[in-house]
């Protein structure tokens, strides 16, 4: 106890005992959540939870300083428990090595916590705990950095803005023909090579969200085409393992492909012609003595600066191609399903990319970029350093104080900025969007038994149940949605006998409720939880 | 593995941030912390990790229970124990590449006794010292050419202030380069743009030629309406986006949406920024002798460059825009040749200079000057006001009576932490220190204030009680959020000053840890 006594005469016992019994959920365990973590337990925080699904990386150990060498590919959060346990053993703190977004992290879990802390790196995991934050009423402190910026802001149900008040932009994608058969600048070439020339022939060519392959009038025919061309790039790996592979696949990727566009000459009325590769220029590369060092030894500064000539990218291809299809089949033995996902942080995958971006932008006339820069495209990484993020997980905390003394309204949304003039810009939080589609929503709870309770149930002793009942007096046409799936609409009332476990609504699913009555929308968000 | 294989894979996400210069330069920093304090420990912590050459803590105290409270890296079974060696022991395991050291000396007694033990470093960061010794500390710093940080924290509330002789900004990292030349176009850029004929376009073309082809022409047009010159007013700006506007197609295209836009940009004349300017004048840019930095060889080279030419070398940078690719990099080239020729006659320069004072060509890189002609318009120099300036011989008294006159205003605990310095050197102890004493503290802190306050012949009634009460009660402790943010703004502005990149802070930084808001000052 006396440890804390200079952290209770500042804080003042009320505070400092209110703080003692939080419950603290924080969500991911990288960057921020180091400091975040380290800064809570020495904050008179007792009751802790993290979770994050990564694990440790060589490139996090410049600023995820709970993390070292020996932790590599183990569990962020068991390692970062594990580490602040090792200065502070009188706090609690629980370990989850798991999605947020699954089920067991249901409404009623995240109602047991006094303020929830994101510490994430990606849009879709922080509009999943907004989401639930809303839910559970539980006020939510939410966080980023980028370099020497940053920014923290609260969110609290009915009283600020949340998460998605301001629409946030959306991710970048390139139109499939763009990629496929007219790029124009170094991006297309590296989105080329990363999602569409590694995914089909290492991965799963399903995920490829970058590339928006929608049909339209325009080009049907040509995504036609597109289609079988890949496909006839996956039949070569009938190949895979001779020693032809690696020429055929060369050859259909930098020759035939290229001459199948310049047949379609209307393509070229306004642009370059592309200049395929032929056989002979490519066996005529691997003539030169290029030496290759694959021990990790190439991901030194100066390779990475420099951008190599036509010859050598092939050489590069050659060697990287052949180990990346070596680690395939030995994959396939294990399992027949075996796939590989890009990967920036593995040497091998991002000089593959690398070098066939640039041999298809030398094809096209594009300039070429060397693989530093190749790998912050391709990998979209944001730079990122310990100072910036020790900042933010500083006003974190500062936030946690005032939320807990019931000063909430009095926290700022906080951006760090480069400009050493004005380090802190301090913004009064701002009301929710009346027209926000996420916070503006009814939240509701619904706690029974899924093996007994039926959608009929739910429709009738809840749903249009009147308000005296407990009921939420819906009337109007409604339907019944949990994600994309209909339920039960107007013309849809098959499954109304069904019970919750048969039509697979399980503990900690959300139902989306819509009620149309002519003049107005409703929308109830419903989450349950399984009463056994 | 070697050591060497897998640092740029550790540093990846910083080196995409300060580039390899950047790395080098920090990676040969030596840095001393003046007493291990939670604050000091955290900011050294952010700068052992992006990898610093060596630090070396410099602390003659025992670890306390409270530092064991407060300080992250401090076991319970560690009292008692030497507070530097304790501190740089586990400080080290952050970061193999990084040399530590430590020394149980009193901070104080180096300062008046022993001032050559600081000249290996060149950067100090000083951890809770007192005026008296930084002001000491900073005559050492100003002579031998090292940066000096020095930082506090109280309760809630933290300042840092930096020093340093000179500072250069290489790299400001600008958020976007303009420098297109139409003012005063190139023979290269001329002959470009000549070569397109609207006339004889077919559409398709006629929407894929790069937006400074359009400016050129309609600029041309303009300026033959009004004896050659550029338009200078928002009328005549106006009358070139009506010429623009006239060349347009149809309403779809893009290039001419993006010419539309760039017209102001376009039409700023091309000039030498006034920083530069100063800095062309400056003693050091015209004395070139034996003992000049890399800098300001390379500035004598603008310099002599600008007297030719009237501007600055090209950096050889122009923006995405609409246009077909091959319209595009020719483009590009024909900017990047202006750039290298540029940087030839700045090379050739240097190069010269650099024979004159017997040293080696390579001892300045093309990388290094190149990184200068890119932010040509951004380099600048800072040089700080010492702490006897700021403390003795000029305080800056008319920003300070204005600023307390703002409402919540953090220059209040300016003066507080320098009135606590005053109680300090008056009563031997920090006021509230101890929890019997705590209304007869403030009531000594009060005389201390007025003795600030009357310095500066500031009113005494603008520093409100409570925040002196904030003061006694906090009894100079350290609470870890409050040190680790005002540790992290320290290792921030560090990495900067170190980088020689982005903009760091002129000179005192202010942190209102119950609002949770920072202020900077010129003091
Ligand atoms: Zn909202």
């Amino acid at each position: 106890m006396e440890r804390l006594s200079n952290l209770k005469q500042v804080l003042g016992k009320k505070l400092f005992d209110k703080v003692e019994n939080s419950r603290i959920l924080m969500v991911g365990s990288g960057g921020i959540g180091c400091e975040l973590l380290k800064n809570l337990v020495m904050g008179g925080f007792k009751n802790i939870e993290i979770i994050d699904l990564d694990t440790i990386d060589l490139s996090n150990l410049n600023r995820q300083f709970l993390f070292q060498k020996q932790h590599i590919g183990k569990s962020k959060s068991k390692v970062a428990r594990q580490s602040a346990l090792e200065f502070n053993p009188n706090v609690n703190i629980i370990a989850h090595h798991d999605n947020i977004k699954d089920p067991q992290f249901n409404i009623k879990w995240f109602k047991s916590f006094d303020i929830v802390m994101n510490a994430l790196d990606n849009l879709d995991a922080r509009r999943h705990v907004n989401t639930m934050c809303l839910a559970a009423n539980v006020p939510l402190i939410e966080s980023g950095t980028s370099g020497y910026t940053g920014q923290s802001t609260v969110i609290k149900k009915n009283v600020t803005e949340c998460y998605e008040c301001q629409p946030k932009p959306t991710p970048k994608t390139f139109p499939i023909c763009t990629i496929r058969s007219t790029p124009n600048t170094p991006i297309h070439c590296i989105v080329w090579a990363k999602n569409y020339l590694f995914a089909e022939l290492f991965g799963k060519s399903e995920d490829n969200n970058e590339i928006n392959d929608e049909v339209t009038e325009e080009n049907n025919t040509e995504i036609e085409n597109l289609k079988k061309e890949s496909q006839a790039l996956k039949e070569l790996f009938k190949l895979a393992g001779k020693p032809e592979y690696s020429e055929k696949v060369f050859e259909k990727i930098f020759n035939l492909d290229i001459l199948r566009l310049l047949r379609m000459e209307n393509l070229w009325k306004t642009r370059t012609k592309p200049k395929p590769i032929d056989n002979e220029q490519y066996k005529k590369a691997l003539e030169i003595n290029m030496e290759m060092d694959n021990n990790n030894n190439d991901s030194k500064t100066k390779d990475n600066q420099k951008i190599y000539t036509l010859e050598e990218n092939i050489n590069i291809f050659k060697n990287c191609f052949e180990i990346l299809v070596q680690r395939q089949l030995k994959g396939k033995e294990v399992d027949p399903d075996f796939s590989m996902s890009f990967e920036k942080d593995d040497d091998v995958i991002m000089k593959f990319v690398a070098a066939t971006a640039n041999i298809r932008a030398h094809i096209f006339h594009i300039e070429q970029l060397n693989r530093f820069k190749i790998k912050e495209i391709a990998g979209n990484i944001i730079p990122s350093i310990a100072t910036t993020n020790a900042i933010i997980s500083g006003v974190i905390i500062m936030d946690a104080y005032k939320i807990l003394n019931n000063q909430l309204e009095d926290c700022n949304t906080i951006f760090l900025t480069r400009d050493s003039s004005n380090v802190f810009v301090n913004e009064f939080l701002s009301k929710p969007n009346p027209r926000c589609a996420v916070c503006r929503k009814s939240y509701f709870v619904l706690t029974v038994n899924i093996e007994k309770f039926t959608l009929n149930d739910l429709l009738n002793k809840v749903l249009m149940s009147p308000k005296d009942k407990n009921g939420l007096a819906l009337n109007g046409d409604i339907t019944i949605c949990e994600d994309q799936r209909i339920l039960y609409d107007f013309d849809f009332d098959d499954k109304l006998n069904d019970t919750f476990s048969k039509v697979k609504i399980e503990d900690g699913k959300c139902l989306n409720v819509t009620c149309d009555d002519d003049d107005k929308m409703y929308n109830v968000m419903i989450y349950v939880i399984n009463n056994r | 593995m070697k050591p060497e294989i897998n640092k740029s894979m550790i540093y990846d996400r910083q080196l995409r941030l300060w580039g390899d210069q950047g790395q080098n330069s920090l990676e040969t920093a030596n840095i001393c912390l003046l007493n291990a304090t939670v604050s000091g420990t955290e900011s050294l912590k952010n700068l052992i990790l992006p990898g610093i050459g060596k630090f070396t803590i410099v602390d003659d105290k025992k670890v306390t229970g409270s530092d064991v409270g407060s300080n992250f890296f401090l076991t319970i079974d560690q009292i008692g124990q030497s507070r530097a060696k304790c501190v740089t022991e586990l400080l080290k395991n952050l970061n193999e590449f990084v040399e530590a050291d430590y020394l149980e000396k009193d901070p104080v007694f180096l300062i008046n006794e022993n001032d050559k033990f600081f000249s290996q470093f060149n950067v100090i960061i000083a951890s809770n010292m007192q005026e008296k010794e930084l002001i000491k500390l900073n005559k050492i710093c100003s002579n031998e050419n090292i940066i000096l940080v020095s930082l506090k924290t109280n309760g809630l509330f933290g300042i840092l202030r930096s020093y340093v002789p000179e500072h250069t900004i290489i790299d400001a990292h600008p958020e976007n380069v303009t420098d297109y030349r139409l003012d005063r176009p190139f023979q290269g850029l001329i002959d470009y743009c000549k070569s397109f004929d609207f006339s004889e376009m077919t559409i398709v073309e006629h929407s894929h030629m790069p937006f400074i082809v359009i400016l050129y022409q309609c600029l041309e047009e303009f300026k033959s309406k009004h004896d050659g010159k550029m338009p200078s007013s928002y009328s005549e700006r106006n009358e070139l986006k009506e010429i623009i506007k006239s060349l347009r197609l149809n309403n779809d295209e893009e290039n001419f949406d993006e010419a539309e836009k760039s017209i102001f940009k376009a039409c700023k004349p091309t000039i030498i920024p006034s920083q530069l300017k100063e800095m062309f004048c400056d003693i050091k840019c015209s004395n070139i002798n034996e003992n000049s930095s890399n800098f300001w060889i390379i500035i004598n080279a603008f310099a002599d460059f600008a007297e030719r030419h009237n501007c600055l070398p090209h950096s050889g940078i122009i923006p995405d825009m609409k246009s077909d690719t091959e319209k595009y990099v020719e483009l590009q080239n024909i900017y990047r040749k202006k750039f290298q020729e540029d940087f030839y006659e700045i090379r050739q320069k240097v190069n010269t200079t650099l024979a004159q004072i017997n040293r080696p060509i390579e001892s300045i890189k093309d990388e290094q000057i190149i990184t200068m002609i890119k932010n040509g318009s951004d380099l600048r120099i800072i040089r700080y006001r010492t702490l006897e300036d700021e403390f003795i011989n000029q305080p800056n008294v008319s920003l300070i009576a204005q600023s307390l006159n703002e409402e919540f205003n953090n220059m209040v605990y300016y003066l507080l932490f320098r009135a606590v310095d005053h109680f300090y050197e008056t009563h031997y102890r920090y006021p509230g220190v101890d929890n019997d004493s705590l209304d007869n503290d403030l009531e000594l802190l009060k005389k201390s204030v007025e003795v600030i306050t009357s310095q500066y012949s500031i009113d005494y009634s603008l520093i409100p009680e409570e925040a002196m009460q904030e003061i006694v009660r906090a009894g100079m402790s350290e609470i870890h959020t409050v040190s680790s943010l005002v540790g992290a703004l320290v290792s921030q502005e560090i990495l900067k000053l170190v980088t020689c990149q982005y903009t760091p802070m002129n000179n005192t930084c202010i942190f209102n840890g119950i609002q949770t808001t920072t202020t900077s000052y010129d003091l």
